[in-house]
């Protein structure tokens, strides 16, 4: 029967591998060794025996000495009472107009890290010799577990490998999945976890929106000092100069100077018109006008002087004055109103965004274990294998004949 | 059965040898044509990411948020194009330009060594890209290991059934193959996912893309090396039944019609 036939490359290759695998027998092999040994031993130096013996230590680890692993799975969104409306979206972060899943979501990647800190892991196991004894290696799985003496780094890794939170950009939810050893450790992980995102998100929020409201209040406090101070000088001020107002006291002299002034234009009208009705300019009747006259113009130039000299009342440099003062006053007035809305506004946002955790999906106790890991370990294994036979085959190959 | 799986392995020596020989580069050609394809997608993409902008937080997300986008692509890249070659070679006929018309050797194993050949050059660019992107970032990520390998195994048989059926579409006309041959080139690349993921289409958009098998294969690659990565309207159970869909139907369309193929073979 006629059997194929390899092409010359093929045998070629065929016989190196011969010569190749018997080169590694004969080098591993035992002079003293008898025939049979010899035998079996390079038997055992086989490939195919070794790629077995892998895959069955494989099985056997992942599907009978492996310890049972259980998980617990939430699902939770970190949402707002009220929609957004442009102003502050993460709890952290300052991004305006996003929309509220993808608040959720950076909220949800700052609460990842978060959870996986060694802060959180400090609070949830404050005892490392504690975590140590929950988490501890047992026969006859000696890989899995925490050993005894490990340093805080180690711990750190481990409590990390127990969790898992993820962010969904889609929905928005954060999906926490813990596991552990027996079924209690993962449902109390993962509810212990949710208490403290409940701790995170409230903590922050609510610390950040005391901050704005204290600072609020502060800035109302500012502008009632300014406008006390800013009245009080205004007070000072019109004490100081005995009237309630420069500018009403410069708007009276004023008008009693305009006053004195027509009366003068009616008296020298009535002397002009004396000055006509007789011949002699100094009658008595003209004298008395004229007198009357100069005594009044007399008057409006020292009322004059009073009010604008620097020696008498100044009114003008006082009207100056006051009205800085009063526009002091309007601006702290002002000032306050603003600071009021502001805290009264701040006051308000901070209840409206007040951020929840709402729990989707609460966890529930494990029933049976997880044996994802159980086949995704053996099937890791058995795709080291194909990996390796065909990369390494692939290059091998191509060095041979390049 | 164990001789005709050396018989498989002695066509894949021989294809190899080859290819190398009419190639100043040896073997290593089968490795360099898919690597300089994948650098030049791998250019493609970053210029679109720097063109869009950094939109991290865009409605959706974005895939940054979860891969390196060498290893996005790269991860894409050697499951669709597995795909994608198996598919194209069978589509151009199963000859393999030499004399090796031995009773033994039937077409399935032609189809079979080169199905290897390609297998073993993409998982060795794949390999050493994702070990170069590690060694450089030095963040090592392989969540679900055993749904990656059960993942490329499963787009491997697909690739083996769809390549059945289509070196019996290849017999029918050379303009058909062409035109098929174009069309397969087109979809393979632009909806197997190999420059998007699916959670960043708009939902409305999804059903234009997830009918494809390859998609839910390479989404579900993904997925096995960062479990946080979303993967909406993907199914591991359907691209389980298209595998076994198409390999059933093909192996039968084989069995039926082996003789058509034998007949090509010797032309």
């Amino acid at each position: 029967m006629p059997e194929f036939i390899p092409t010359s490359s093929s045998s070629t290759s065929q016989k190196n591998e011969l010569v190749s695998s018997n080169r590694i027998t004969s080098s591993l092999s035992f002079p003293r060794l008898t025939p049979v040994w010899r035998e079996r031993f390079e038997r055992f130096t086989k490939p195919r025996f070794l790629i077995s013996a892998f895959l069955a230590t494989s099985a056997l680890y992942c599907f009978v000495i492996g310890r049972d692993r259980y998980t617990a799975v939430s699902e939770f969104v970190i949402q707002q009472a009220m929609p957004l409306q442009g102003s502050s979206a993460s709890v952290l972060a300052g991004a305006a107009a996003a929309p509220q899943v993808l608040t959720s979501l950076v909220d949800g990647q700052y609460l990842q890290v978060y959870l996986e800190s060694s802060d959180v892991k400090a609070r949830l196991f404050p005892d490392g010799k504690q975590l140590e004894r929950d988490y501890r290696i047992k026969f006859p799985d000696l890989w899995t577990g925490l050993r005894a003496n490990t340093s805080l780094p180690k711990q750190l890794d481990f409590y990390r490998r127990q969790l898992s939170a993820a962010p969904q950009p889609l929905s928005g939810s954060v999906i926490l999945t813990t596991s552990g050893f027996t079924p209690e450790q993962a449902f109390n992980l993962n509810n212990a976890l949710l208490k403290q995102s409940r701790r995170f998100v409230n903590e922050v929020n609510q610390s950040i929106n005391a901050d704005q409201n204290l600072f609020a209040k502060k800035e109302v406090q500012l502008a009632e000092i300014n406008l006390k101070a800013a009245t009080r000088k205004l007070e000072l001020f019109r004490e100081k100069h005995g009237n309630l107002s420069v500018e009403t006291e410069q708007a009276t002299t004023s008008s009693f100077i305009s006053g004195l002034e027509s009366q003068l234009v009616e008296l020298k009208v009535e002397e002009a018109a004396l000055r006509r009705q007789y011949r002699d300019p100094n009658a008595p009747e003209v004298a008395f006008v004229a007198d009357q006259v100069k005594e009044l113009e007399l008057q409006i130039r020292q009322e004059r002087d009073r009010a604008l000299s620097k020696d008498g009342r100044d009114l003008n440099a006082l009207v100056l004055e006051e009205a800085e003062l009063i526009s002091d006053v309007e601006y702290a007035t002002t000032n306050l109103q603003s600071a009021r809305l502001a805290a009264d506004n701040s006051r308000r946002e901070s209840q409206r965004q007040l951020k929840f955790v709402v729990v989707l999906s609460q966890s529930q106790l494990p029933v049976g274990p997880d044996n994802n890991w159980r086949w995704q370990a053996f099937l890791a294994s058995i795709g080291i294998v194909v990996v390796a036979w065909g990369v390494g085959g692939f290059l091998l190959n191509a060095m041979r004949k390049s | 059965m164990r001789r005709q799986v050396a018989i498989v392995f002695a066509i894949s020596s021989y294809d190899i040898d080859r290819r190398s020989t009419g190639s100043s580069i040896g073997a290593w050609e089968s490795i360099v044509n898919p690597l300089q394809i994948m650098l030049f997608f791998i250019g493609m993409r970053v210029g679109f990411s720097l063109l869009r902008g950094s939109s991290r937080y865009a409605a959706g997300g974005s895939t940054d948020m979860y891969f390196n986008i060498v290893v996005f692509i790269a991860s894409g890249f050697c499951i669709a194009f597995l795909f994608r070659m198996v598919a194209i070679k069978a589509l151009s006929g199963l000859k393999l330009r030499a004399p090796l018309y031995y009773p033994r050797i039937k077409p399935l194993d032609i189809l079979l060594a080169m199905a290897l050949n390609d297998f073993r050059a993409l998982a060795t660019i794949s390999l050493g890209i994702l070990g170069l992107v590690w060694c450089f970032t030095w963040s090592f990520q392989l969540d679900s290991p055993g749904l990656a390998i059960s993942v490329y195994l499963i787009t491997v048989l697909m690739a083996l059934g769809f390549g059945i059926c289509l070196v019996f579409l290849g017999r029918l006309n050379k303009w058909i193959t062409r035109i098929v041959k174009r069309i397969l080139n087109r979809l393979i690349i632009f909806t197997s996912g190999i420059f998007f993921a699916t959670f960043e289409l708009p939902e409305y958009v999804r059903p234009l893309v997830t009918w494809n098998p390859v998609l839910h294969a390479v989404e579900l690659f993904r997925y096995s090396l960062n479990n946080q990565y979303p993967i909406p309207d993907i199914s591991l159970v359907y691209l389980i039944w298209c595998s076994l869909v198409l390999l059933g139907f093909s192996l039968i369309l084989y069995r039926t019609n082996e003789s058509l193929l034998l007949e090509s073979n010797s032309e």
